[in-house]
């Protein structure tokens, strides 16, 4: 039987591939863009106590709860692909058998406020237009 | 984002986590909308509205609610009212948004004056849209009046249900054509017509409930962790709290889902079937099989064997090609006899995988007390053989009496988040109509008449001076699928090809012959026409292309693997011009249809007159009115008592199509069309799906989880329809009735272990298996727009054995060229262990254009399903 739950020379690569550094994190003041995201992390019996020691080690994740083998995190990150890189690196860390995620809120991402400036901008035009219109 | 807003929502994400963990989510984020769809202020925003929908990713069918502030979708929430999934989605789930929004997204029509510049990033210009729609309609009206065996539409398991009914009444009543098939062909036909041939019903019985129930868990040639994840989480969820769960996967290389397996059968590509036989034959040795289950419920038969494989064009209209679907009863003493020669130790020999190991698995499956789940999906549909591996998983758990019970059964996994609701349960292939119905039994076709108000006999060929009908002049005959498409593309023999919600340019196998890079060049002599969102390889040789919406950029629903049918709401609107897909049909059967009659009428307002207003140029009403439209229509082919016509042609009142004895005695051929039953269109609005046969019961629609299974209706089993069509409205032995399946009794057919069409050799050494991983989805169109989950996994490597790799003088990341039987490409290689091959097999995944895999996936198909063998293309591999 093919044991597969030792870490590999494969997800060490990715695992470095996926960390995010730590300048990516740094709070620069109140008011920063953040994307979070909840999940449940599901782990190996007699492995959850060390998982989420290890994930509580990442930078923007922090460990809520504990459910039997399930853990309740956060994950807090600039942006979309930022927030993913972290829940993959959540993925392969030992101890871990899989992520699910139940909440994200990503107003802060860059692509979503861009779009949400449109469409601010366009219903301004709108607006305009309408008043215009009705004089 | 404000501090005070930041713990506001990490707060709320924290505590819907939380509650998702003891599920009670729905207590948190519970829809307060009167009529249960998404209604008011949603989500952490006060201004939020919330809308009820569904991901549209893969065939999993995870319940997804979204926030929108002014008028972008901003936060997503697993839905914890979708049964389905319970609030979990997976990592793509976090990018449904982002995807509507990015770069390049179309939103003008677009058209290529100069054909030569097919296949190149120039070439389209913008355009009208009435001077794209007025181009493509001539070109297919032009097409059809010329000879409409040269026009086809290639659909979609990712099209909404109307979407795709409506186009398959446009293309078979409107057209008069069959030449309709969907990217569904690729992936579930094997499995589909495996349901047919065994149950004569399509899709499983069982549930994803049974992922909660089961005791071992069977995968076979199925990547849950990366294709279904949240069902895998589901599966390691039961495995790691219930006492002696146990795992099994049965593979041609190792994978993510292999990491949690108690025990995992490495095999070589193509012998499943040998595996499946032995443990068959186990069963009958050992005399371990049910046998008054066997007395009460099944048939055997064999079927005709010695195939062989389309290695050319010749293959269906060979003589062998013409009877692969035949079977023949037999008794099931003859079963056991055909069973004999696969004996553990001959499955070993031909599968490397040892005969102990068959021989335990044989045991637990055997095991009365053991409540066995098997899964597959891609590894055992897209096979030469693989209508045959699926009928030899049912015989297994058949000949057990195992099927069809909770936690218990035989569950065939569907890729698509719509393969199920449309190009299944709609019946957008070439050989069918709605709700199981196939274009070629005159019954199904006069029932369809009666739904669609059409003359008696207006789908049936015209009739020569012979009386003998004219194939492919009605939709009597199946048209071509889709490989039969593409093959006549190439040479050009076909002129009008039309496709939406997929991307044949990257899917397809052996592109070198479809894309015209061999020494056939259809593909620029044929008018292509592309709906699309996003640029694909697809739209680089289209002629005109249709700008469209993308998810809940309109109102739609989507059926599931579990048979859960769910309306998503419009969220927000399409960008620019892009328009609902349905609008654009409608747009284009107004213009084909133009002076066409049927009966006297004008053709176009006879089939759609319901829901477009020809005098407005639009639809009658909003799209939440016309999608109910259309769903009151399409409602009564599983609810015939709601027009006497049909009621009358699915109980066959006038005796038309039935059988009389020597005596005389007529018996009446029903349709069982209450089989599939579907509830209207606001219990849908009202709820957050519902697995049909859904069953009105003290005025309350109910879903089946457990089909052909007899219990209470309200606790998800098949009581109504057990009493409808069971046997004195009784189930039989087991608790169990297949009233759908012909007498009552599915069919256990033989089905021996046949070579792959070819092996490894000199030339080509290495078993070349493709398939998805968990970040890409299909050929990347939406998800390799996105930063993240590029970035996560930003190209399409060949994974490779370690010692392949290293006996190849390699570095990760270096260049080899990849050569089959039909082409050439190259890529990265790796010996990465996500996918850990055996020694002469590698993997690829096909999302990546760049490297497009599929110039050297042969073009060989399972010969009574036509999908192709994507799993076991032979290669060889050399350093760039």
């Amino acid at each position: 039987m093919t044991n597969f739950t030792e870490n590999t020379q494969e997800n060490e690569v990715t695992a470095a591939q996926a960390a995010v550094t730590a300048s990516e994190l740094t709070s620069s003041g109140p008011e920063e863009d953040v994307v979070i995201s909840s999940y449940l992390v599901s782990t190996f019996q007699g492995e959850t106590a060390q998982a989420a020691e290890a994930i509580s080690q990442i930078a923007g994740v922090e460990v809520h709860e504990t459910h039997d083998t399930t853990l309740v995190v956060t994950i807090e990150a600039p942006t979309i692909a930022a927030s993913t890189k972290v829940a993959t690196e959540v993925n392969l860390t030992k101890g871990v058998v899989t992520v699910r995620l139940i909440f994200a809120n990503f107003e802060d991402d860059p692509i979503i406020k861009r779009q949400l400036e449109i469409n601010r901008a366009k219903k301004v035009l709108e607006d305009e237009l309408e008043k215009q219109q009705a004089k | 984002m404000e501090f005070s807003r930041r713990q506001f929502v990490k707060t709320s994400a924290a505590a819907m986590a939380g509650a998702a963990a003891v599920g009670t989510l729905g207590a948190l984020v519970g829809c307060d909308d009167e009529n249960g769809g998404g209604g008011g202020g949603g989500g952490t925003t006060k201004d939020g509205v919330t809308s009820v929908t569904v991901c549209r990713y893969c065939g999993v069918g995870c319940g997804v609610l979204v926030t929108t502030v002014d008028g972008v979708i901003t936060e997503t929430v697993g839905d914890p009212d979708n049964e389905s999934t319970l609030g979990a989605l997976c990592v793509k789930g976090m990018h449904l948004a982002s995807l509507l929004y990015c770069d390049g997204r179309l939103t003008t029509p677009l058209i290529r004056d100069d054909s030569s510049t097919k296949g190149t990033d120039g070439g389209l210009r913008e355009a009208t849209w009435e001077e794209a729609l007025d181009l493509a309609a001539g070109k297919l009206r032009d097409t059809w009046k010329n000879d409409k065996s040269r026009l086809a539409f290639w659909a979609s398991g990712q099209m909404p249900i109307c979407e795709g009914y409506i186009l398959s009444k446009f293309w078979k009543a409107g057209m008069l054509s069959n030449n309709i098939d969907p990217n569904a062909r690729l992936c579930m036909a094997s499995a589909v017509v495996a349901f047919m041939n065994v149950f004569q019903t399509d899709e499983p019985a069982n549930c994803y409930n049974d992922l909660d129930l089961a005791d071992v868990f069977v995968t076979w040639g199925a990547n849950m962790y990366e294709a279904h994840p949240v069902l895998y989480s589901r599966l390691e969820a039961r495995k790691n709290h219930g006492a002696g769960v146990k795992h099994y996967d049965i593979t041609t290389l190792g994978t993510q889902t292999s990491k949690s397996a108690d025990k995992v059968l490495i095999m070589t590509p193509g012998s499943d079937n040998a595996i499946a036989n032995a443990i068959a034959n186990y069963i009958v040795v050992n005399e371990l099989y049910d046998q008054a289950y066997i007395d009460d419920h099944l048939v055997f038969k064999t079927g005709t064997e010695n195939l062989g494989n389309n290695y050319d064009d010749t293959y269906d209209g060979s003589d062998i090609g013409r009877a692969v679907g035949a079977v023949t009863p037999c008794t099931f003493d003859v079963y056991k006899e055909r069973l004999a020669p696969y004996t553990l130790e001959y499955a070993a020999e031909l599968s490397s995988v040892s005969a102990a190991d068959i021989e335990e698995l044989a045991k637990v499956y055997a095991d009365k007390n053991t409540k066995v789940l098997s899964l597959w999906t891609m590894g055992v549909n897209q096979h030469n053989r693989g209508v045959w591996m699926n009928h030899n998983i049912y015989n297994i758990h058949l000949i057990l009496g195992k099927y069809a019970l909770p936690g218990c059964g035989a569950f065939s996994l569907t890729g698509q988040p719509t393969a199920c609701g449309t190009a299944r349960e709609v019946g957008t292939f070439a050989h069918r109509l709605p709700a199981d119905l196939v274009v070629n039994n005159p019954q199904h076709r006069r029932f369809t008449e009666a739904v669609w108000d059409l003359p008696k006999g207006y789908l049936d060929d015209e009739l020569d001076d012979d009386d003998e009908p004219i194939p492919g002049t009605g939709i009597a005959t199946p048209g071509k699928h889709t490989i039969r498409i593409f093959q006549d593309i190439s040479k050009g023999n076909m002129d009008f090809l039309w496709s939406a919600c997929n991307n044949w340019a990257v899917s397809l196998p052996n592109l070198t012959r479809y894309l015209g890079k061999g020494d056939q060049k259809g593909i620029y002599d044929t008018f292509i026409v592309v709906n699309e969102c996003y640029p694909t390889l697809s739209t680089k040789y289209a002629d005109v292309v249709f700008p469209v919406a993308m998810w809940v950029e309109r109102e739609g629903a989507f059926g599931n693997a579990e048979r859960r049918t769910l309306v998503f709401e419009q969220a927000v609107e399409p960008p620019g011009e892009a328009m609902w897909d349905l609008w654009v049909y409608l747009q284009m059967a107004v213009r084909v249809l133009e002076g066409e009659k049927i009966d006297g009428k004008d053709a176009f307002d006879v089939l759609f007159g319901f829901i477009w207003d020809k005098e407005a140029g639009d639809f009658v009403g909003s799209q939440r009115e016309v999608n109910q439209r259309i769903w009151d229509e399409y409602l009564i082919f599983t609810n015939p008592g709601l027009k006497k016509a049909a009621s009358d042609i699915d109980l066959d009142v006038d005796e038309l199509f039935g059988t009389k004895n020597d005596e005389g005695v007529y018996t009446p051929s029903k349709l069982k069309m209450y089989s599939k039953q579907m509830a209207p269109y606001e219990v849908y609005l009202n709820s957050h799906g519902l697995t049909w046969p859904v069953r009105e019961v003290n005025g309350e629609w109910l879903s089946t989880k457990w089909r052909f299974c007899d219990g209470k209706q309200e606790d998800g089993f098949d009581e109504e329809g057990i009493k409808m069509y069971g046997k004195d409205g009784k189930a039989g032995v087991g608790g169990i009735s297949y009233y759908k399946s012909a007498g009552l009794k599915p069919s256990v057919v033989f089905r021996p272990w046949e070579p792959p069409a070819f092996m490894p050799d000199e030339q080509y050494p290495f078993w070349f298996v493709t398939g998805r991983l968990l970040e890409q989805w299909h050929t990347g169109t939406n998800t390799a727009l996105i930063p993240a989950l590029n970035n996560t996994l930003p190209d399409s490597y060949l994974y490779m054995n370690p010692g392949d790799f290293d006996a190849m003088d390699l570095k990760e990341g270096d260049e080899v060229v990849v050569t089959s039987h039909y082409g050439t490409v190259t890529v990265k290689a790796t010996k990465q262990q996500r996918v850990e091959c055996p020694p002469g097999v590698c993997f690829g995944t096909f999302f990546e254009e760049s490297r497009l895999i599929n110039l050297v996936v042969q073009e060989i198909y399972d010969p009574i399903s036509k999908e192709p063998d994507y799993k076991k293309t032979t290669v060889s591999i050399v350093k760039k």
